[in-house]
């Protein structure tokens, strides 16, 4: 399981869940707002993403992505332009179809011990948006009918990998059931994953990975770490390698209270294929 | 390169079903011959070249103690050995898109040196560094051929109208393995850094390879050489320490091959019968398309991994 290797011809998915609340507007510890964070996180992956699977000739087409928006608008299709014809785009697509590209500075190591600013181009498909209730459960039904669609059409590929990321609990039920039935689709290589994610604007110690329902404070804690799966191996040597995380085979992939800095960490992992060819 | 796809080949394509193919069929090798089977060579028991275009030959002359291997490290002098290349087979992983393929070989016998590359497919121009390092690597053996492809690379990029998306896979970098030998007078000497191997062979058994030596020492992340600048000082030291020299005669090898990790991987499997049958089917291969087929249908049986795979065979002989 988990072991099918991505290529053009059996690419695998990712599908974002963003929740987009009213609550979203709250200012994080690092100063931005949740939604504007969030925002650049995913735009942050996205270009990753798009990176990883840029050659000489062109962006061949090892991923297929969707980012899915839950508000007081309902559940929408994040992505604009020509993107918001479908759930699932291309990561060539993804590439082509940007809403800018605007001119961002990040820090570099000058070689001298200092850390000098870099001006890099920064592509934008996703801005921040609040607004209303949270339907989440709306969302996660969504996320499973795409999962299962585009099951079907791959079986033979690596499964689709689901991250949800928001700040509180579902305003139209519990998500639960829905979760589980995403965890139940999958390919001929495993069942689909789904990845959990609470940011937190308090400045409260996160709570990460945990290998036990019972070690969680509360109901909803232990909501969410039914509603997540947990960790193919190659994930766990990533974050292992990368980011120094030890994840064991028990580990969920959830995280409660994340900060700005765990948000990041757990996109990168979360989005990290198998073995790219 | 044009190559023409063989029927078992196509089938393949079509039906991805193992079953549907006829496995090729073992039988003597140009490395070796077959039991019972007479090579017409003026030399009794020796193997008729006469059909190979390749007749340069690499001299091994004389040898000094390593510390790498107690069992190929040179311990006196030898007599000289040739090395004759016996076959350079390629094959991509898109088995209908060869100029998708990113490995490269380079030999230049009359030189004694011979090299392959596997350029990193998740990195940007994979083929195109692969293809320069080999082509600065065969032009000198001076330490400058690593940064004299890193320059050309870097001019060959500048010189391209770049999206966002690919100035940033530039600045990933380009990597590459290398397996690399070359007679020397002091013996013959080995550059391997990632998991390209060098095997030696005593008829149709493994005696020894290099870097790696096992199935399971594969791994998806191998040390590369990279385009980058800032790795530049680092990438040059790696090639400086990791050099080896071997005597492949202490072993009585009586052939080698330099292989890309996915046939590497194949041939170093656990089960010695494996390792055997393999190599046996390898060295029957007469042609390109033989060797298509032959990588064909081990991928559909999930015996060989779909990468690109390259490997070069030379015959060892004492020079008389």
């Amino acid at each position: 399981m988990y072991q099918a290797e991505i290529s053009r011809s059996n690419p695998t998915a990712y599908v974002f869940l963003v929740d987009q609340s009213g609550s979203m507007t709250e200012a994080m510890v690092s100063g931005s707002t949740k939604s504007q964070f969030v925002a650049d996180v995913i735009n942050r992956t996205l270009r990753d993403l798009v990176v990883r699977c840029t050659r000489e000739e062109g962006v061949r087409n090892y991923f297929d992505v969707a980012v899915i928006g839950y508000s007081g608008y309902g559940v929408r299709n994040a992505l604009g332009g020509r993107l918001a014809n479908q759930w699932m785009n291309s990561i060539g697509s993804i590439a082509d179809n940007t809403k800018r590209v605007e001119d961002r500075k990040k820090m570099i190591d000058d070689g001298a011990g200092s850390l000098a600013p870099q001006q890099v181009k920064f592509p934008i498909w996703v801005d921040p948006d609040a607004n209303g209730g949270t339907p989440m459960k709306e969302a996660i039904a969504v996320a499973a009918q795409i999962v299962a669609d585009w099951s079907d059409a791959h079986p033979e590929s690596f499964p689709v990998t689901v991250l949800n990321i928001t700040d509180g609990e579902a305003s139209d039920g519990s998500p639960e059931h829905n979760a589980k039935v995403i965890g139940s689709l999958g390919t001929k290589d495993g069942t689909s994953l789904i990845y959990n994610i609470h940011v937190s604007s308090s400045n409260v110690e996160p709570l990460r990975y945990p290998t036990s329902e019972t070690a969680l404070p509360d109901e909803y804690g232990r909501l969410m770490f039914r509603m997540s799966s947990t960790f193919p191996e190659h994930v766990r040597e990533y974050a292992l390698d990368a980011h120094g995380i030890v994840l064991n085979s028990d580990s969920r992939a959830m995280v409660l209270n994340a900060d700005a800095e765990e948000l990041v960490k757990f996109l990168d992992i979360g989005s990290r294929p198998a073995t790219m060819r | 390169m044009k190559h023409r796809w063989s029927h078992r080949a196509w089938a393949l394509l079509r039906k991805r079903d193992p079953a549907r193919l006829m496995e090729p069929t073992p039988r003597g090798s140009k490395l070796w011959p077959a039991p019972g089977e007479h090579a017409s060579t003026s030399v009794p028991g020796e193997i008729d070249l006469a059909r190979h275009e390749e007749t340069e030959t690499i001299r091994l002359h004389k040898q000094i103690p390593t510390s790498l291997t107690e069992s190929v490290t040179p311990v006196s002098k030898p007599e000289p050995i040739e090395l004759t290349r016996v076959f350079s087979w390629t094959c991509s992983k898109d088995l209908m898109d060869q100029s998708g393929n990113e490995d490269a070989s380079i030999v230049r016998m009359g030189q004694g040196r011979a090299a392959i590359f596997d350029g990193a497919s998740e990195s940007f121009a994979a083929r195109r560094w692969a293809r320069l390092l080999a082509h600065y690597w065969g032009r000198s053996n001076t330490s400058d051929w690593l940064a004299a492809a890193r320059s050309d690379y870097l001019r060959d990029i500048a010189s391209l109208s770049l999206t966002w998306a690919q100035e940033a896979a530039v600045e990933r970098g380009s990597y590459s393995t290398i397996t690399a030998i070359t007679v020397t007078s002091e013996g013959l000497d080995i550059l391997a850094i990632g998991d390209s191997c060098l095997l030696l062979l005593r008829k149709d058994q493994i005696v020894w390879s290099y870097p790696l030596d096992h199935e399971d020492q594969f791994t998806s992340a191998p040390q590369a050489l990279s385009t980058r600048l800032d790795l530049a000082v680092e990438d040059s030291e790696t090639v400086v320490n990791s050099h080896v020299l071997i005597d492949p005669a202490r072993v009585k090898a009586s052939a080698l091959l330099l292989a890309t990790d996915a046939i590497s991987a194949w041939l170093l499997a656990s089960d010695p019968k494996c390792r055997t049958s393999r190599l046996t089917k390898l060295a029957g291969c007469r042609t390109q398309a033989e060797f298509v087929d032959l990588v064909a249908f081990e991928r559909a049986a999930g015996h060989l991994k779909v990468d690109d795979c390259t490997v070069v065979g030379f015959r060892i002989r004492r020079k008389q």
